[in-house]
């Protein structure tokens, strides 16, 4: 499985391991600190640990009787190592039952015998031989109270260990600590994750909105976490140098088309002088097709350059009004127009100025392109679907995707295509939030359809 | 006919003085708006073929002094911007026509003779297509020599379709046109008028007709 290149799971990770770096270390420490004191304290501590196991396993079986009962590996085999020395001895009682093992000295079972009971816990020599070995009384708070006498154990270094390990394990602060931290290391992969990923969220959102319009939306600054800050006002002035760099583009094509009318004026009128019929209607092309990309060029960047505004139209009457004013350019070309619409409005939000710009364009390739074509049919659906449907030799299906892309001409078209006609619709439906499809009309002929987003709420009446 | 051109590019103007001596009236080109307001001041002129980027100004500046004359002439604003807004605000302040460069020759022809003719019935009540004359004060029309009378109904159509001839009438316009708002216009009351008057001009051997653009309009052409 991939890691999620996330700043949490890292960060818990860490936080996990540190902690069991920490409590690894804390526990040589402490038994390096054992080990460092005297033989006499680290007897004293085995003895009290033995002591201490004893007193815990002391209890009674179903009958009723006093025994041991000792659970635990470590448990076990500090008894068993207890038990194999032959001077260790032990004395365990309830007062009324007893336990022992090995062979308690004389002097001890005086000492057991005399030690008043509000003694709860004492330390004392015997002497076996001329050996002084250590002895540990210890009577517990529990009814009955427990009496265990332990004596003759010693221990090597690595048994201490054990005993140590053993006396450490349950109490460990420090492992105490370690548990909450991994359950805070736990929690923090899924808090910190949301800490940190919804102020990234509500800027990745606040970027989400930007529109590519020059001088368009940046991501705001007002709910943007401090940290984050640096990286938005760097992204915001990368907008801000593309946006000039865009603008620049913008300026030069708008400015350069522009410039290029008045001389195209100049050319298309002096044509007329020219004599040669053949020679002049070629011309007359040329200079139309560079009138048009001309033209186009300037829709396209004006298009891109600002924001469209939207009201609330008519599909139909804008579409009727549009049409109505290309009729006498078709007409001459012998080109009939016919326009279809439901009985009353069809009500979008769209921009009259665009949508006008992309009809325009599929009546001029319908005129262009279409040869052949009777009527051409525009249609304004109630799904707000406006349709043109030609009678021309149409496009191939694997053409039609990109001939929505500029300057791409469908490979059996004339020489008088611009080739931006269909990527300018494109970007218009684009921005109407629509879509832009070609298909393939009854006997050949191209249906081009652009579907307008429905008006949720009811359209006005009257 | 008399026609002021106000264009600052001379080739142009010259091409355009020629065009338009040619087809419609003479010319006289002016290149500022200063020059060519002082001669709309002191000559009378039917047509005006204004440019928008001129040396000291836009061209659309001459239109409210336009509007003061008396007559008043025909205005087609010529220009290389041709975004839509431009295009609404011209024609907002005044400017009958709006052509955006380069445009074909008869394309402006076409539209200054439009423009001409609906000034004319204006005026004089009176204007011709073709071989017909149209004559609102007489509520009559010529074909050639020959008289057409036409019932009022019909009269307004023809009104409505010659104001405009050459370019499409919507539907709805056309009854705006010849019906008050008050009638019950039944669905097809308008096209028996535009057929008896599509019959009448036939008979009348009348070289203009009436086209029926389905789900638009009608439209007055000349064969």
């Amino acid at each position: 499985m991939k890691r999620p290149n996330s700043i949490a799971f890292p960060v818990a990770t860490v936080l996990i391991l540190g902690m069991a770096l920490m409590m690894v270390i804390s526990t040589v420490v402490t038994v390096t600190v054992f080990l460092l004191t005297d033989a006499q304290s680290r007897k004293q501590v085995a003895v009290e640990s033995v002591v201490e196991l004893l007193q815990h396993g002391g209890g009674y079986d179903h009958t009723g009787k006093f025994v041991l009962e000792v659970d635990g590996v470590i448990a076990e085999k500090l008894i068993r190592l207890s038990e194999e020395q032959p001077d260790f001895w032990y004395f365990v009682s309830d007062g009324a039952q007893s336990i022992i093992h090995g062979a308690v000295p004389a002097s001890v079972q005086h000492v057991i015998d005399m030690t008043s009971p509000q003694i709860f816990s004492s330390q004392f020599y015997y002497f076996k031989g001329d050996e002084r070995l250590l002895g540990l009384r210890k009577l517990n708070a529990d009814v009955p109270a427990k009496l265990v006498v332990v004596g003759g154990a010693s221990f090597s270094n690595l048994e201490t260990l054990l005993v140590v390990l053993r006396e450490i394990w349950p109490q460990g602060l420090y492992h105490l600590l370690g548990i909450v931290l991994v359950a805070t290391a736990t929690i923090a992969v899924v808090a910190v994750k949301r800490t940190i990923a919804t102020p990234v969220r509500r800027v990745v959102d606040s970027a989400e909105q930007i529109d590519g319009l020059p001088n368009g939306r940046r991501i705001s600054d007002r709910d943007t976490p401090i940290e984050l800050k640096p990286m938005v006002a760097a992204f915001n002035s990368a907008l801000g140098c593309i946006d000039n760099a865009f603008e620049a583009q913008r300026n030069f094509l708008a400015n350069a088309s522009h410039e290029l009318r008045t001389p195209l004026t100049k050319l298309r009128l002096k044509l007329d002088l020219v004599r040669d019929l053949e020679v002049r209607n070629v011309l007359v092309r040329d200079t139309a097709r560079l009138a048009s990309i001309v033209t186009t060029s300037l829709q396209l960047a004006r298009l891109s350059g600002q924001a469209l505004t939207f009201s609330e139209i008519d599909l139909a009457a804008v579409a009727r009004a549009i049409i109505a004013e290309h009729v006498p350019s078709a007409m001459k070309q012998g080109m009939d127009i016919e326009f279809k619409a439901p009985e009353g409005r069809v009500m979008i939000s769209g921009s009259e100025p665009a949508i006008r710009v992309a009809l325009d364009n599929l009546i001029i390739n319908a005129m262009r392109h279409a040869h052949g074509t009777e009527v051409l049919v525009v249609e304004v659906l109630q799904s707000c679907i406006l349709r043109v449907t030609d009678g021309g030799p149409g496009i191939p299906a694997a053409e039609r995707e990109k001939m929505l892309r500029p300057f791409v001409r469908g490979s059996a078209s004339a020489s008088e295509g611009t080739g931006m006609g269909l990527a300018i619709v494109s970007q218009i439906m684009m921005a109407h939030t629509g879509s832009v499809a070609l298909g393939e009309a009854t006997g050949n002929g191209l249906v081009v359809d652009l579907a307008f987003p429905k008006i949720a709420k009811a359209p006005p009446s009257s | 006919m008399r026609i002021l051109i106000v264009e600052d590019d001379r080739e142009l103007a010259s091409s355009l003085k020629t065009m338009m001596e040619a087809a419609i009236g003479v010319a006289d080109v002016f290149e500022t708006v200063a020059d060519a307001e002082a001669a709309l001041l002191a000559f009378k002129f039917d047509l005006v073929i204004i440019d928008r980027n001129l040396p000291d100004g836009d061209g659309l500046s001459l239109l409210p002094t336009l509007r003061q004359l008396r007559p008043r002439p025909a205005t087609v604003v010529l220009t290389a911007l041709d975004d839509p807004i431009d295009i609404v605000s011209a024609l907002d302040k005044g400017a009958d026509e709006y052509v955006g460069k380069p445009f074909e020759p008869m394309e402006l022809i076409a539209r200054a003779r439009a423009v001409l003719r609906r000034y004319s019935l204006d005026e004089t009540g009176c204007t011709q297509f073709g071989n017909l004359s149209f004559d609102l004060t007489n509520r009559s029309a010529l074909i050639g020599e020959d008289v057409l009378s036409l019932p009022r109904r019909e009269l307004a159509v023809l009104e409505a379709l010659i104001r405009r001839a050459g370019r499409v009438v919507q539907r709805d316009n056309l009854e705006a046109a010849v019906y008050n708002i008050d009638e019950e216009i039944e669905s097809n009351v308008l096209d028996s008028h535009v057929s008896r008057l599509r019959k009448r001009l036939r008979e009348g051997n009348c070289n203009a007709t009436i086209r029926t653009i389905r789900g638009i309009g009608y439209m007055l052409v000349q064969e």
